[in-house]
């Protein structure tokens, strides 16, 4: 039984190993990007005969429809996210390539691992084989200094979250003498003390996720690792690591029956106001659009927190499509980065100058990037403002007056920095290193969903339903 | 009769015309249509004016409703054409002596450039002007009210290269302008109340309004301070004698004959609101008096021809408004008739003596004129007595006798000292005028001939100054009551006048008193020095009629300035520069964080972390 | 059915003008020129008799999740204001023949992608719907700014961007807020404008969703003070983006009060109305006298705009049929006019390379057409009797003098600055002597034109002016059930 529901897993698995393999037989990044591809998606398609046998009692992995479905976000991304990299990486690059897909698999089984965890072992695991694979992303170009100081920091500062996190398993463990979710929380604290044990673990695990989902106070990485990062990594450290992150935090949060305990309300509602108020003002007047793309995801986790407040049916909707909108908008900024950019050259294109009259010389690119934007910005037509309208409605749904007032605020001052690339892209042309037509392509196929949901979102907010419903 | 419609019609065909072929029908073209169309408009006039003498319709007015304007729950306004002995009169007015200074322009305004914007302009003012008095609703008067006086901008601005002119435009149309919302308020007033402005509702509603009660009184005091506005009484005054830098047809035709009277027309046409009203009637009688002797007083001093007779088509005004400040409706219309013609007589005579100097208009650069300029001198002379009212020979006296003995009849001698005071001014002006221009040495010799276009028309006024004054004599010279019996139906029959012997001796003796005191201080050159003398202190305040203008400029134009240049720059607009500091500060702090430095972002988290922890577990 | 399309065509006529500049730098004019005028042709039938104040209406589902249709709907006041938007957004077309001459293809697309939006708004009867039109029409409007506006077009655009879509949140929230709350009374959630207007909120929620909307409204309205985003944008947009602006897009904000206001929230309406009638006076007079002083002929027209908002403003918050007349009868008649204002400048910017009132004076005497023009159009906007505007104020002044006779004095009182700055304007531009000889070309056929049927259409509304207050008037009087009964003073006459 756990096997047919584990198979989206197991088969990513058994890619890693294949793709070890062919590697090791034949340099080739198209072979390897394709061995990777076609792992991730024969995943995909496991998915369906794992929604066959649903697995809700936790063992290690729970693989309800809601676990299968962040599941499936992933493994989405990811193989977009390959798309992306193969837009990427060219020829003249002086590194080896071939690894980078494998990187990904393996962040990706590590990601999946985190979405289904039943407890925390898993969790812990899970975690720990993603970070480590997402710093080979970032360090990849290891011939650029930025890559290498940007995985440093991010080792080191990911080294010390997860030193919170196994603190806080030992903390739940000693209280509660056990590392399933379901019993722990089923488990009601005898004394004073073990209540105190256990909730140190539980915020010493919010810490862990803070610091992965980058909402403030534990935002202050962002810049350097979003700026130093290659554009399709960044895309990855911005997308999947806090998909599976989420997936995690809601799965807490249903198994104690949807609300967020009291003791940490005032906590997240802290977080969301900050990261939404701090994200945009620091993204205000910054001229690295990676950095800008950084500090404007703070900001949207700051928006998905309210949604995850909020709760409620139209809440834990709101969750989901705005995480959807979100990654479908991210990988799609960072693809163009990545179409524009040169992997060869030291670093990315990726100052806002460099993208002077995109308008004029790579429409369809510069389109792209306008319409993520206005996505970000929550602007129709693009899916972004389907997204907005439906964490409005949530925080207005359950009255959440004063974070409705914040997002408004904040959303004004995103406006100006997102309208600002638009700006310049519109300008008087300068130069452009020209994109590779066959990635300014895909960029532009993947990146249709934000423009077809933006004007008919009902398919999606119908399958949303049907999944985490 | 049937035909009404065509009377404004044509001259605003003829605008249209003009102001879209303009230039492309070349002048001579232009001046035919711009003359046709009024002089059609007369004939059209003229034939109603003799079928209504024959047999006038039994209800004594004549509507011809054209379509409905506006039409909705609460108000509903007919665009129609309400035509009785008082319109009737008007339009007869208008269109004559219209179409004579149309005939008048042609030679005149020759070789202008923009001389078909001119008949333009021309037309489309006897359009509006005939609507004004034809209308049968107050909105559709109204626009009729608005559109004389955006013509009249138009024209006194006609010469626009020079800035002065369009200042004087301006200031003519700006103090109009105020004048007319009030005049504004009180249609809204009136259609708010009674739910209509169609005249003869109106007025056969006021009429029972209890007498002196605030309604009637604030209506009637609103409607009159558009009408002082137009006919330039006190306090609104000041804009005429500037309005005098349009060419003189202009001058003649709007700002003597026609455009001024409106308010008389307005308070005539209304007067059974105004005779509710007894507070503002006494208003109306006061302002007369002071704008006729504030205006003589000015028009002594004056030292060009033009402003002389803006200053004496002011006071004459004067005369018209006292008469209806004592009800003496018929006496004003009189007056109105008469001054209408020789005051076109007295413009256009100046006119064509001006154009053969050189447009020079300094009374004091003329002189002696009346040998080379005989016909113009006639001319001028025949008006000047009209308008000095001396007896018997001139209309302007028949029509001065007509009110002063209606202000005898009234309560107070006051009016009737402050009227007969302002005959006696007026004869002295006038013939300060007469004697300065036309006798003495030659000091500029004139230049070039008459032609027909210009003879003609001041030959018509001029007999017509002499004549028209029969239609209505006081009871010592045979009585006649021709103009009064013809506006009975609108006017009602006017109070009887019992008038001791001696009011008519003094009306006849002051004026040619005053006469002889100009041709007096003429021969001492008295007139002449007080042009080089320095200007004593008394002189000047007289000559700026009062120094209404000064005060204006230092109470109104200077504050509204000052206003003007404390908001050029749009003070709110700071808020949203202050909010996008405010953001860029805020950024900046933030940015300030991020230093790069790995230890910083350690403490930064282990910071975080204790206040996560510390909050969860003291929450 | 017929509605979709008024939306899709100009949608479509955008997206093939787009690629079309490759062909021909003059194409995508000429096709945006095409599609406008099938719109009017689409548009033009609608009109007829009918029983109801709804010319006809169409349903189709768009997010049943949030019982989010597009429901549209066109009565006598949209079908006004979209043949208003259809006919100058032609003459917007027509004028950039000229003005705009690189990226033509991409500025035509923005004009027809902001006049769909535009036409959205007026006929949508989904508020969500509404709003999603209403974010719609910004970002056309802003990249035409921003790329072929003048010197300081980028701050504008962005200043504009900004004002617009905060007030669009506030309307966001407000319109969510409303639908839950009629979700809490019926127990089904839904946008539909009829089903909303069932059951008016009360009580402070009532006043707060109102409040929003009145707000968003009146940032778009450009109301004193909220007006500071206009003058700029006005400024800096090229002459077809100022057209539509303040034409077009001004409108929208008249039309949301008139249209959402007034009848979802009529208490809290009369609530805010005290307020809103002061805030009028106060654009008013504050935008007049502003205009006094400005010497950028663009600029100052765009103060004027604000002040004669402000008689709208007056107008649409005494609750009466008289001044809604008037409101509707102004809303087009200044969209006529100050189009033809901001066409006029634009002419002149094209040919004298300046907006300066101080470089200009004596073009009469070289542009004796577009001078005459210009001064007709300007003593129209003065509210000269005998012309649209004229009509649209009186009635307004004439249905608030019974219900507010103060504020009525005071907003008659912003006609005397408004004469000061029209005959100041003239005096400036047009007369004056010309310092210097200028050979520049008079107005040529193409504009004359324009002008001629602009000119028309304004005086047509001044002098039988039935014909349209009769088409406004079913849905006016659709408006006033919820509202007379609780009007404060009863409707004198």
């Amino acid at each position: 039984m756990m096997l047919q529901a584990t198979t989206p897993m197991i088969l990513l698995a058994i890619a890693v190993g294949v793709l070890l393999a062919v590697i090791a037989c034949k340099r080739s990044y198209a072979l390897s990007t394709l061995t990777a591809g076609s792992g991730l998606f024969v995943a995909l398609l496991g998915i369906l005969y794992a929604a066959r046998a649903p697995v809700t009692a936790s063992g290690l992995f729970v693989c309800d429809h809601a676990a299968l479905g962040f599941v499936a976000l992933i493994l989405l991304s990811a193989l977009l996210i390959l798309i992306v990299a193969a837009a990427y990486w060219r020829e003249d690059t002086p590194v080896p390539r071939e690894e980078f897909p494998l990187l990904v698999l393996i962040a990706t089984l590590g990601a999946t691992a985190l979405a289904a965890a039943g407890s925390f072992i898993t969790l812990f695991l899970g975690l720990e084989t993603m970070t480590l694979a997402m710093i080979g992303l970032i360090a990849y170009p290891r011939f650029r200094p930025d890559a290498e100081e940007a995985a440093l920091k991010y080792l080191i500062l990911s080294a010390m979250s997860s030193a919170f996190v196994l603190f806080g398993i030992g903390l739940i463990d000693v209280a509660s003498g056990s590392l399933q979710f379901s019993q722990l929380l089923a488990w009601v604290p005898p004394d004073m003390a073990s209540r105190t044990a256990l909730l140190a673990g539980l915020a010493m695990l919010a810490i862990g996720a803070g610091f992965k989902l980058s909402v403030v106070p534990f935002h202050i990485w962002v810049p350097d690792i979003y700026g130093g990062a290659p554009a399709p990594s960044g895309a990855y450290v911005a997308v999947v690591a806090k998909i599976a992150v989420l997936a995690v935090l809601i799965r807490l949060i249903n198994e104690v029956g949807g609300t967020i305990p009291t003791e940490f309300k005032t906590l997240l509602t802290l977080a969301a106001i900050l990261s939404m108020l701090a994200g945009n003002l620091l993204a205000l007047l910054q001229e690295n659009i990676k950095r800008v793309l950084g500090y404007s995801s703070i900001a949207h986790l700051g928006y998905l927190l309210v949604a995850i407040l909020a709760a409620g049916s139209i809440g834990k909707m709101a969750v989901m499509f705005y995480l959807v909108t979100y990654s479908l908008t991210m990988i799609a900024a960072f693809g163009t980065i990545a179409a524009l950019s040169g992997s060869a050259s030291t670093r990315d294109t990726d100052t806002i100058a460099s993208l002077r009259g995109l308008f004029w010389t790579q429409p369809a690119l510069a389109a792209v990037l306008t319409l993520s934007l206005l996505s970000l910005a929550g602007i129709p037509p693009a899916i972004g403002f389907i997204a907005k309208m439906y964490i409005f409605a949530a925080g207005i749904h359950t009255a959440l007056w004063g974070l409705t007032a914040v997002m408004v605020t904040s959303s004004v001052i995103g406006l100006f920095y997102y309208l600002n690339i638009i700006l310049v892209m519109s300008m008087r042309p300068g130069e452009i290193p020209s994109g590779r037509l066959g990635g300014r392509l895909a960029i532009t196929a993947l990146s249709m969903p934000i423009l077809i949901f933006g004007i008919a979102p009902q398919p999606l907010v119908a399958l949303l339903r049907s999944v985490f419903g | 009769m049937t035909l009404l419609w065509a009377i404004p019609a044509l001259p605003l065909v003829g605008a249209i015309v003009l102001g879209l072929a303009g230039p492309a029908l070349g002048s001579r073209m232009s001046a035919i249509i711009g003359t046709a169309s009024v002089g059609l408009a007369a004939i059209i006039a003229g034939c109603i004016g003799i079928g209504w003498l024959q047999h006038p319709p039994p209800s004594g007015a004549f509507v011809q409703t054209l379509w409905t304007w506006v039409s909705l729950p609460g108000l509903t306004v007919r665009f129609g054409l309400y035509l009785d002995p008082l319109s009737l009169l008007m339009v007869l007015v208008i269109t004559i002596i219209g179409g004579l200074i149309h005939l008048f322009s042609t030679h005149y305004m020759a070789g202008e450039a923009g001389y078909s914007r001119y008949f333009a302009y021309l037309n489309l003012f006897v359009a509006a002007m005939l609507l004004l008095v034809l209308a049968d609703d107050l909105l559709i008067l109204f626009v009729g009210w608005e559109g004389v006086g955006v013509c009249s901008y138009l024209l006194v601005g006609f010469w626009f290269a020079d800035p002065a002119n369009g200042a004087a435009a301006q200031k003519s149309f700006i103090v109009t302008r105020i004048a007319d919302i009030a005049m504004l308020a009180g249609l809204l007033l009136l259609s708010t109340r009674i739910g209509t402005l169609n005249i003869h509702d109106l007025t056969t509603t006021s009429a029972h309004w209890p007498r002196g009660a605030l309604l009637p009184e604030a209506a009637a005091a609103l409607l009159l301070l558009g009408g002082l506005g137009k006919s330039a009484q006190v306090p609104l005054h000041t804009w005429l004698p500037d309005a005098m830098a349009g060419p003189t047809p202009v001058s003649a035709l709007i700002h003597a004959a026609t455009m001024v009277t409106a308010g008389v027309y307005l308070v005539v046409r209304l007067h059974p609101l105004f005779m509710q009203a007894p507070w503002v009637m006494h208003g109306i009688a006061i302002g007369g008096a002071l704008t006729l002797l504030i205006a003589a007083g000015a028009g002594l001093f004056q030292t060009d021809i033009k402003r002389v007779l803006a200053y004496s088509t002011m006071s004459q005004i004067g005369y018209m408004f006292i008469a209806l400040g004592v009800g003496a409706w018929s006496a004003a219309m009189f007056h109105f008739l008469t001054h209408a013609v020789f005051k076109a007589l007295l413009f256009l005579s100046a006119g064509a003596v001006t154009m053969r100097l050189h447009h020079e208009q300094n009374i004091f650069a003329m002189g002696g004129l009346r040998r080379p300029l005989p016909l113009a001198f006639i001319c001028f002379l025949i008006g000047a007595a009209s308008l000095a009212a001396l007896p018997i020979v001139t209309a302007g006296f028949f029509s001065k006798e007509m009110i002063l003995g209606a202000l005898w009849a009234a309560p107070s001698p006051a009016l009737w000292i402050a009227g007969i005071t302002g005959a006696l001014l007026t004869a002295i002006y006038s013939f300060r005028l007469v004697f300065t221009v036309f006798f003495g040495r030659i000091i500029t010799a004139p230049s070039g001939t008459y032609g027909i276009r210009i003879l003609l028309p001041l030959f018509i006024l001029a007999l017509a100054a002499v004549c028209i004054g029969w239609l209505e004599t006081p009871g010592f010279l045979g009585g006649n009551h021709l103009l009064s019996a013809f506006l009975r139906p609108t006017n009602g029959t006017g109070a009887a006048q019992i008038i001791s012997p001696l009011i008519p001796l003094t009306g006849c003796m002051v004026p040619l008193l005053g006469v002889s005191i100009a041709w007096t201080l003429h021969r001492k050159g008295f007139w002449r020095m007080q042009a080089h003398r320095a200007q004593t202190p008394l002189a000047g305040f007289l000559k700026s009629a009062c120094g209404f203008d000064a005060a204006y400029r230092a109470l109104l134009v200077w504050p509204f300035l000052q206003l003007v240049a404390a908001l050029r720059y749009d003070p709110v607009d700071q808020v949203s520069v202050w909010a996008e500091q405010a953001a860029t500060a805020l950024h900046r702090r933030l940015r300030a964080t991020q230093t790069g430095h790995l230890r910083r972002y350690a403490a930064w988290m282990m910071a975080g972390a204790v206040a996560t922890i510390a909050m969860v577990l003291f929450a | 059915m017929m509605l979709i399309w008024l939306i899709i065509v100009p949608l479509l006529g955008g997206i093939a003008a787009w690629p079309a500049a490759q062909l021909h730098a003059r194409a995508p004019a000429l096709i945006s020129l095409v599609s406008l005028t099938l719109e009017l042709a689409l548009a033009i039938p609608l009109l007829h008799p009918s029983a109801g104040s709804w010319l006809v209406t169409f349903d189709a589902s768009w997010i049943p999740a949030f019982g989010m249709d597009i429901r549209l709907g066109l009565d006598g006041m949209s079908w006004l204001l979209t043949i208003l938007t259809i006919v100058l957004g032609a003459f917007a077309a027509i004028v950039s023949w000229r003005e705009i001459d690189d990226k033509t293809g991409f500025f035509h697309a923005n004009l027809m992608f902001s006049l769909a939006g535009t036409i959205g708004v007026f006929i949508a009867l989904d508020m969500f719907l509404f709003f999603y039109f209403w974010e719609l029409m910004l970002v056309p409007m802003y990249f035409i700014i921003a790329i072929w506006g003048h010197e300081n077009r980028r701050r504008a655009a962005i200043k504009f961007f900004l004002f617009t879509q905060g007030s669009g949140l506030l309307i966001l929230v407000s319109i969510l807020a409303l639908a839950f709350w009629h979700a809490r009374q019926t127990g089904s959630l839904t946008f539909d404008y009829f089903e909303l207007m069932r059951s008016p909120p009360g009580g402070e929620l009532g006043f707060l969703i109102m409040l929003g909307l009145f707000i968003a409204f009146i940032v778009k309205l450009a109301a004193f003070p909220v007006h500071v985003w206009l003058p700029e944008t006005h400024t800096e947009a090229p002459t077809a983006g100022s057209v539509i602006l303040a034409s077009i897009l001004l409108k929208t904000g008249a039309y949301g009060l008139l249209r959402f206001v007034v009848p979802l929230i009529p208490d809290a309406a009369h609530a805010i109305a005290p307020v809103a009638l002061w805030l009028g006076v106060l654009s008013i007079l504050y935008g007049a006298v502003l205009a006094y002083g400005q010497s950028d002929l663009k600029r100052l027209i765009a103060y004027t705009s604000i002040s004669h908002m402000g008689f709208i403003l007056i107008g649409v918050f005494v609750f009466n049929t008289i001044a809604w007349q008037g409101v509707v009868m102004l809303l087009v008649a200044h969209g006529i006019s100050t189009g033809a204002l901001f066409i006029i400048v634009g002419a002149v910017q094209h040919r004298l390379h300046t907006r300066n009132l101080d470089r200009m004076g004596g073009l009469w005497t070289d542009l004796p057409r577009l001078s005459a023009f210009g001064t007709f159009f300007i003593l129209a906007a003065m509210g000269l009797p005998g012309l649209g505007n004229f009509v649209g104020e009186f009635l307004i002044l004439r249905g608030a003098w019974g219900v507010a006779p103060v504020v009525t004095s005071f907003a008659a009182i912003g006609l005397i600055p408004a004469a000061l700055y029209s005959l100041l304007a003239v005096q400036r531009a047009f007369h004056g002597a010309a310092d210097t000889k200028r050979d520049v070309p008079d107005f040529g056929l193409r504009e004359n034109a324009m002008m001629l049927a602009l000119a028309a259409a304004i005086i047509g509304l001044g002098v039988v002016p039935q014909p349209l207050l009769d088409i406004a008037a079913p849905s006016l009087r659709a408006l006033v059930p919820p509202v007379t009964a609780m009007l404060r003073h009863p409707e004198p006459g």
